[in-house]
């Protein structure tokens, strides 16, 4: 019953995570919704340690991804920083220099 | 194949026929040269002509002078040309006769046709169509010599028709003339009438009687004779000569036919054609029974009266002469109805030498007469004419004694003849008809006193003392000797001799049948004598005397009765024509309405089915555009919106490369999960 909770929690927190990347203007918002993505699989982690072995490794698992999470957040928020000096805005739909048109 | 057996049964005519048949044939050749040669050569058609016409007289009196005066006798050939020869069907067959009446008749067509040859030559000097012109006149020449040989009813139709044939292109020459085509017109249809008739005749003949050849035509007559089929086809004979030979009813299309060229109404409408007619009834005279020979004569005097009238009051010379001829040809036509057909051939044989004399002196007033001054035709005009040679003068007294019957001239004997025939027989016919067997001969009389009066009237007219001449008159050569020639036979010398007074001793009566019986009334001579003064008297007194030609104005309207000769004319055109115009008028009219109206209701069922399948083909369109365009256009919409959309995976933007990418995990994992479980 609490396993279904969980799951079902992080699945609800990852479809949001999903939700505010696709949703969202703003780029620094996009990241936010990265941030809760990776927060969900954290939960997720949580509610299927259940059936590991040793359940303690979950806490690990866990602490492992937060530190990559943050590594990353700063990567994004330092590539942020420099396409906004670039192009002056932080509106995804402008930003489609990638594509031939 | 049967018509070159023809060819040549003509070619072996025995003996003398066989130059007869050659001189008309002449006359074929010289018509067929001068169509070939056409207006280029015109001189050449009338020299050859002419030299044709010499050669076939030559020919011509060879051939007659044997057969009148020769052992030799009657020449006749006999063949069929439709292989029926020899069998009991009575299809008649071609036919060719040279016997003694046949043989002066041709003789004296071809001395015409070579007098009216030459002066043609003179006449018609500059006219454009000239080679027309001979090929007419031969291929009429040749027609009306193979009439006077036609040996039987049969062949004599042909060649009848064929001489009104040509009658009608000589009359309508002159193709830029109106009235000229017109009166050719008027010729054909009354000439047509008088055919119908004799084809009738001919029927009968042939048909009922089972006779036709005049070889054997008296021993038909008898066969026959008291029968109603001899009385009916003499009647319709009569038709036949109504038509031919101008008599009432049917006598108006000669006074028209003056709008041809003289020389033509010479040849044709004083000598030939309108004797062919005289000639008919002479070949036919035994058929002719009392009832439908005193007809006859009824009609006949009754016409020469008329026409004798008409006559009187002319001013235009040709009509003038061509009532005469009408005159003349009523009392030639008395004379054969009551049984004395060889004084019609005797007075047809006078008269067609001073009336082609008289023609040709028209002819050469005519002529002179310079353009532009007013109706060349017009004998108060032609009064006008200063330095008029003796020789003319005497050659018109010469011809017009003739007409009027003086004695020592030619028409004297002939006329003379005929009177006592006709007053022998009113005589013996007393018994059975009582006075009205006294019809023909009074009218006789009565038109001796007329033809006197018309002759001197024109003579003292064309040369009265008073009229002021300035027109000069000149002639040329071509025209001077036939006319002069023509006068010259206007004598009496060369019909009778020593005596010019009696024509019984004529030479030419005793060629022409049986001794002709001129009765014991040699009183009548007298009688028609004093009538002859009493003409002449009448006209010198009116024309002489009081020297006004301009005496009649014609405001009189019996005079204009006379003058149009009875409105006949007038009354033909309005009735017979007017029928016909409006008969063509309603089927115009039925053209128009009825059938054209039918054309339209087919028309517009066609526009009709055009619409219906115009509106079928927009019904279509409206369906393709309201039913089947919008199907086509939401697939084209949904290619369009599913093309911009799957474009947009390459669009550059990061969210949507997420939301692609989420969908494709969706889908593999979709995939595997039936894998895996």
């Amino acid at each position: 019953m609490t396993f279904l909770l969980t799951t079902t929690t992080a699945a609800f927190l990852f479809c949001l995570g999903i939700a505010m990347v696709i949703a969202r203007k703003n780029a620094i918002l996009a990241l936010i919704g990265i941030e809760l993505m990776l927060n969900a699989s954290n939960l997720n982690l949580v509610a299927f340690s259940n059936f590991w072995p040793q359940k303690e490794n979950a806490h690990v698992a866990i602490l492992f991804v937060m530190a990559i999470a943050a590594a990353e957040v700063a990567v994004g928020l330092a590539i942020v920083l420099k396409v906004y000096r670039k192009f002056r805005t932080l509106e995804l739909n402008e930003l489609d220099a990638l594509t031939e048109e | 194949m049967k018509n070159l057996l023809f060819i040549q049964h003509y070619f072996s005519l025995s003996g003398v026929v066989s130059y007869a048949g050659y001189a008309s044939l002449l006359f074929l050749f010289s018509a067929g040269l001068g169509t070939l040669i056409g207006k280029k050569g015109n001189q050449l058609t009338a020299r050859i002509s002419t030299l044709v016409s010499a050669a076939a007289l030559l020919l011509g009196l060879f051939a007659s002078t044997s057969t009148l005066f020769g052992e030799i006798g009657i020449s006749s050939a006999r063949f069929s040309f439709w292989g029926f020869a020899g069998s009991e069907f009575p299809l008649p067959a071609f036919s060719i006769l040279f016997d003694k009446p046949g043989a002066l008749i041709f003789s004296i067509v071809l001395f015409i046709s070579l007098v009216v040859h030459i002066y043609s030559l003179g006449y018609m000097k500059g006219e454009a169509n000239l080679s027309r012109y001979f090929v007419f006149l031969d291929l009429f020449t040749f027609s009306m010599l193979m009439l006077v040989m036609a040996g039987n009813l049969f062949t004599l139709c042909i060649f009848w028709e064929l001489v009104g044939f040509g009658s009608w292109l000589l009359i309508g020459f002159w193709t830029e003339k109106r009235t000229a085509g017109i009166a050719a017109q008027k010729a054909m249809i009354l000439n047509r009438v008088g055919d119908a008739c004799l084809l009738a005749a001919l029927l009968i003949v042939t048909l009922v009687l089972q006779g036709g050849d005049f070889l054997g035509i008296e021993e038909l007559a008898a066969r026959w004779r008291n029968s109603g089929w001899i009385t009916l086809a003499g009647l319709f004979f009569m038709g036949g000569i109504m038509g031919k030979s101008a008599q009432f009813p049917l006598q108006i299309w000669l006074p028209k036919a003056m709008a041809g060229p003289t020389p033509a109404s010479a040849m044709i409408h004083a000598a030939t054609m309108v004797a062919a007619g005289v000639f008919l009834l002479f070949r036919i005279s035994p058929l002719i029974d009392p009832v439908a020979g005193f007809t006859i004569a009824c009609i006949g005097a009754f016409t020469a009266i008329l026409a004798g009238l008409s006559a009187c009051v002319q001013w235009d010379i040709k009509k003038l002469l061509a009532y005469s001829t009408i005159s003349q040809l009523g009392i030639m036509v008395v004379a054969g109805g009551l049984g004395g057909a060889q004084a019609s051939i005797f007075h047809l044989s006078t008269h067609a030498v001073f009336k082609c004399g008289l023609f040709l002196s028209a002819g050469i007033l005519i002529h002179a007469w310079p353009k532009g001054k007013g109706d060349p035709q017009d004998i108060r005009n032609h009064a006008q004419f200063s330095g008029v040679p003796l020789w003319f003068k005497g050659a018109l007294l010469f011809q017009l004694a003739a007409l009027a019957a003086i004695p020592f001239f030619s028409g004297f004997l002939s006329k003379e003849a005929i009177l006592e025939v006709t007053a022998a027989w009113s005589f013996s016919a007393h018994n059975r008809l009582g006075a009205l067997g006294f019809i023909p001969i009074v009218l006789l009389l009565l038109n001796s006193f007329i033809t006197a009066y018309y002759s001197a009237r024109l003579f003292l007219i064309l040369f009265s003392k008073e009229v002021k001449r300035t027109i000069h008159f000149h002639s040329s050569s071509f025209m001077i000797f036939p006319a002069l020639i023509l006068s010259l036979f206007s004598f009496f010398i060369f019909w009778s001799f020593p005596n010019p007074f009696n024509p019984a001793q004529s030479w030419m009566l005793p060629f022409l049948g049986k001794r002709l019986d001129l009765g014991e009334v040699h009183g009548v001579v007298w009688v028609s004598l004093f009538f002859v003064g009493l003409g002449v008297f009448g006209a010198w007194f009116i024309f002489g005397l009081n020297k006004n030609p301009n005496l009649r104005t014609g405001k009189n309207t019996v005079l204009n009765l006379i003058y149009s000769h009875y409105y006949l004319d007038t009354l033909y055109d309005r009735l017979i024509a007017g029928l016909f115009f409006r008969m063509s008028r309603f089927s115009r009219w039925v053209d128009v309405h009825v059938i054209d109206g039918w054309v339209k209701g087919a028309a517009m069922l066609l526009w009709g089915a055009g619409k219906f399948s115009y509106n079928l083909v927009s019904l279509s369109w409206q369906i393709e555009k309201r039913m089947i365009d919008p199907v086509l256009l939401l697939i084209v919409d949904g290619v369009k919106t599913s093309a911009s959309r799957l474009k947009e995976t390459q669009s550059g933007k990061i969210q949507q490369w997420v939301i692609f990418s989420l969908i494709l995990l969706l889908i593999l994992v979709l995939i595997f999960s039936y894998f895996i479980v």
